[in-house]
């Protein structure tokens, strides 16, 4: 696979305070990658240097093995930044279509552009409204189509689903799920879920450092781990999943929520013994999956 | 430079398309009315009273207006009087929101996608400078019809006139045009750009030529300030001649020169 996004020893200082500090890290084409760390910790940083809002103190960066801002990428890179609201004076089509224009559409093709951008987020009626005539949820959706524009290779979205209600946030996920793999995506975001069902690829900022790139799938990173969410407060959960053939170890989470660590040498098919185990025990269950959740990964 | 043109023509639709701009172009069209239908309109009267040029002197004793008795269309001559002192004002007006508020809201985020920085400060400045380019053209009509319809006989022997007026109108403006891109990059404020254009400028001006009367090489100084050609261009004596161009333009490439420099680094 070619290169999508090579940084190294990014530096990012304002005045005294160092933003970011010495980041490296290389990502491939096709990959949906998450960024992730808490406020503060440099991510709409790294996310401006990408885009060219910003420039680095020092370190180098390529996308597509251009600069950020070249020509070559305008057309190949698309970007919902936070907090950027489009002209409240405008209506949304003359906005999306000027955006076309400068992508080198001409103006059939700019109109025909910003409808099907718009038709993806589930917006074709708001096409005559000005930005100030829509909710705080569909001006985020309208300023996501316009990162669609183009068909871009490369799409970053900052917090995509900050104030979404739960059906357009869904919505954005599918949308991000749909065009997988022929684009490629940079999400900035807090909901691990979200990110765990997304992407592929976790880089975590802590402080302005890259601490963390997880790279493959990453609920099955650990094979013989499973975690698992019964129903109910059951006293003795612990004590029956011990004694579980396999079960080298467990952790317990809360009061329905548990690791179990396995060995899969002396219990091939464990995950199915254990879904069997649990109906004759009377255990319900609410969530059973392979490996550690993003937020176990990152954070535990 | 597909890009700059798209930019370009955007601007004009800022202009003719928004509540703002529908604001300014009313109360420009208000003021140009004003100024039609009283000094202009009676310009021969005007122009042809022999107390014309001493009442001007008395404002200024180094500004001499009698060459404005020889024009042809004295409605050219009041027009021209009137433009040169409006005109600037007007592009300060009408360009003082470049990049600003874009900036502030982060729409500007959105166009850097698709553009690069000098694109857009140029494309943003021609986009104001086709606008008080069509504004100067869309008045100095309106005082050449008035003229025509008083006197239809000189039209064919003014149009030497005309092109001066225009060029010059549009040459005096630019350094106003570019100032307030640079103000806009460095205040993120087209109010605070408006201020600084036509009140702290005017101080400094008055400051600058105080200091001049004890050390003269301050005087030097006025040279970096917009408009400081002003009362030259005004008294212009013959359309032939050397207009005084040379530092409205300087200034342009200056302040824009130092408008890209501050803009391809700055975060945005």
């Amino acid at each position: 696979m070619s290169s999508l996004i090579s940084c190294h020893g990014i530096n990012k200082y304002y005045g005294n305070k160092q933003a970011l500090k010495d980041v490296s890290f290389e990502l491939e084409q096709g990959t949906t990658t998450a960024l992730v760390g808490p406020n503060g910790a440099g991510k709409t940083t790294l996310f401006s240097v990408l885009c060219n809002y910003h420039l680095p103190s020092s370190g180098s960066v390529s996308i597509f093995g251009h600069k950020p801002g070249s020509k070559a990428l305008f057309d190949q890179v698309g970007a919902l930044p936070q907090d950027a609201q489009l002209d409240p004076r405008f209506a949304i089509k003359h906005q999306l279509e000027f955006y076309g224009k400068l992508q080198g559409f001409n103006k059939a093709k700019a109109r025909s552009e910003t409808q099907r951008v718009l038709e993806l987020v589930e917006l074709s009626e708001v096409i005559n409204e000005r930005p100030g005539a829509l909710s705080h949820g569909m001006r985020k959706r309208v300023t996501i189509a316009q990162a669609l524009i183009g068909e871009p290779k490369l799409v970053m979205l900052d917090e995509p689903t900050a104030g979404l209600d739960p059906a357009n946030a869904k919505n954005i996920r599918q949308l991000v799920m749909d065009l997988n793999g022929e684009t490629s995506f940079l999400i900035s975001s807090h909901n691990l879920d979200e990110l765990e069902r997304l992407c592929d690829t976790v880089l975590l900022l802590e402080h302005g450092k890259l601490t963390q790139q997880k790279v493959g799938q990453l609920s099955t990173d650990d094979g013989q781990i499973v975690t698992l969410l019964l129903e109910g407060n059951i006293e003795n959960a612990q004590e029956i999943l011990q004694r579980f053939s396999g079960v080298t170890a467990i952790e317990q989470l809360n009061k329905q929520e548990f690791i179990l660590h396995y060995s899969h040498a002396m219990s091939p098919n464990f995950d199915i013994e254990l879904l069997q185990a649990l109906r004759q025990h009377g255990l319900a269950y609410r969530q059973f999956s392979k490996g550690l959740s993003l937020e176990q990964q990152l954070f535990a | 430079m597909q890009s700059t043109w798209q930019i370009c023509q955007f601007e004009l639709t800022r202009l003719f398309l928004t509540k703002r701009g529908g604001i300014l172009l009313t109360a420009f069209a208000v003021i140009w009315f004003i100024i039609f239908k009283y000094p202009v309109f009676e310009a021969v009267k005007i122009v042809s009273n022999p107390a014309f040029g001493d009442n001007v002197n008395v404002f200024s004793d180094q500004l001499n207006l009698r060459h404005l008795m020889t024009w042809p269309y004295s409605e050219l001559a009041i027009y021209w009087l009137f433009a040169v002192m409006a005109f600037p004002i007007t592009a300060v007006l009408m360009s003082s929101d470049q990049l600003a508020s874009d900036a502030n809201r982060g729409t500007l985020r959105f166009l850097l996608l698709r553009c690069s920085r000098h694109q857009l400060l140029f494309g943003r400045f021609f986009g104001q400078l086709l606008i008080v380019s069509i504004l100067i053209g869309l008045t100095l009509f309106a005082a050449l019809t008035m003229a025509v319809v008083r006197d239809g006989s000189l039209l064919l022997s003014t149009f030497d006139q005309l092109g001066f007026i225009a060029i010059n109108l549009v040459i005096l403006c630019l350094p106003f045009i570019a100032l307030t891109s640079l103000l806009n990059i460095v205040l993120k404020s087209s109010k605070l750009s408006i201020v600084m254009i036509i009140i702290i400028i005017p101080i400094f001006n008055g400051i600058i030529s105080y200091l001049s009367l004890y050390i003269a090489p301050i005087d030097n100084l006025l040279l970096l300030l917009p408009g400081i050609q002003l009362i030259d261009t005004l008294q212009m004596p013959a359309f032939d001649a050397a207009a005084p161009i040379l530092t409205p333009l300087l200034q342009t490439v200056g302040y824009l020169a130092l408008a890209q420099f501050i803009l391809t680094r700055r975060a945005l």
